[in-house]
């Protein structure tokens, strides 16, 4: 059995929190480990924030499409926005050894998500951009 | 999320509890910020009851630590632990963030 979420979110901050229930509460029944839903919130958290803050040129609504597939060993969430091109898999990692003074605030989500999770893929298709990010059972 | 404020010596201590999301991270910033105005620059953030935080928090935690510095404070972080404390680890905010197992330890280092 496919096990598989699908969301549609308005480009809304206040969004986050029903993504974040339902999307917990999806792994939770089905028993993924906590570290996984650690990894998948923030993933969530920080990708979407990305979107909504700065991927529109306009004050539309927009839709995002959220997918979530589940198997035994891996959890893939795909992405998908009519936003502006954007490929966080572009992005140099942070200087972490600037001092406190000098850094920039930028860019810090898109590395978290890449550290905390194992998988992170982007492409450009009829418009849009589809970000899928892949956490797999390591042990 | 929720927080609590109580006192250790000179230092202010905000207990938090639950999630740090987005949204959660700007009321603890918003909350941190009416104490800096009124001279409470002596902040240990408990983040021991916290079972998720994210970019936002960070960011929300590295510009008050920015803010106390001027007004001769210290912020101090007490009690992260597992995937938070982590995070703090991947950000690289261990080494300008100071970071303690307990609230002793912690109240000791704001003085």
């Amino acid at each position: 059995m496919a096990d598989e979420l699908r969301m549609t979110i308005a480009n809304r901050l206040e969004e986050l929190r029903r993504v974040e229930g339902e999307v917990s509460a999806f792994l939770e029944a089905r028993r993924v480990p906590p570290a996984w839903i650690y990894a998948a919130s923030l993933a969530l958290e920080e990708m979407l924030t990305n979107i909504i803050k700065y991927g529109y040129d306009d004050d539309r609504e927009h839709e995002i499409v959220l997918h979530a597939a589940l198997d035994g060993r891996e959890l893939a969430l795909t992405l998908e926005d009519d936003g502006h091109a954007f490929d966080p898999t572009a992005l140099p990692p942070p200087d972490a050894t600037r001092r406190l003074e000098d850094r920039p605030v930028g860019g810090l989500g898109i590395h978290l998500t890449r550290k905390m999770t194992d998988g992170m893929s982007w492409r450009r298709e009829g418009g849009r951009n589809i970000l899928q990010i892949v956490i797999r059972r390591t042990a | 999320m929720e927080f609590q404020d109580s006192r250790m010596g000179r230092a202010w201590v905000i207990e938090v509890r639950g999630r740090v999301d987005a949204a959660g991270a700007a009321l603890l910033e918003a909350h941190c910020h009416k104490g800096l105005e009124r001279g409470d620059a002596r902040l240990v953030v408990d983040l021991a009851g916290v079972d998720y935080m994210a970019s936002a928090g960070l960011r929300a935690l590295l510009s008050l630590a920015k803010k106390v510095q001027p007004a001769k404070g210290k912020l101090v972080i007490s009690g992260a632990h597992g995937p938070v404390k982590e995070i703090f680890d991947l950000a690289g905010f261990t080494s300008i963030l100071p970071m303690c197992a307990t609230l002793e330890e912690a109240a000791g280092l704001v003085m």
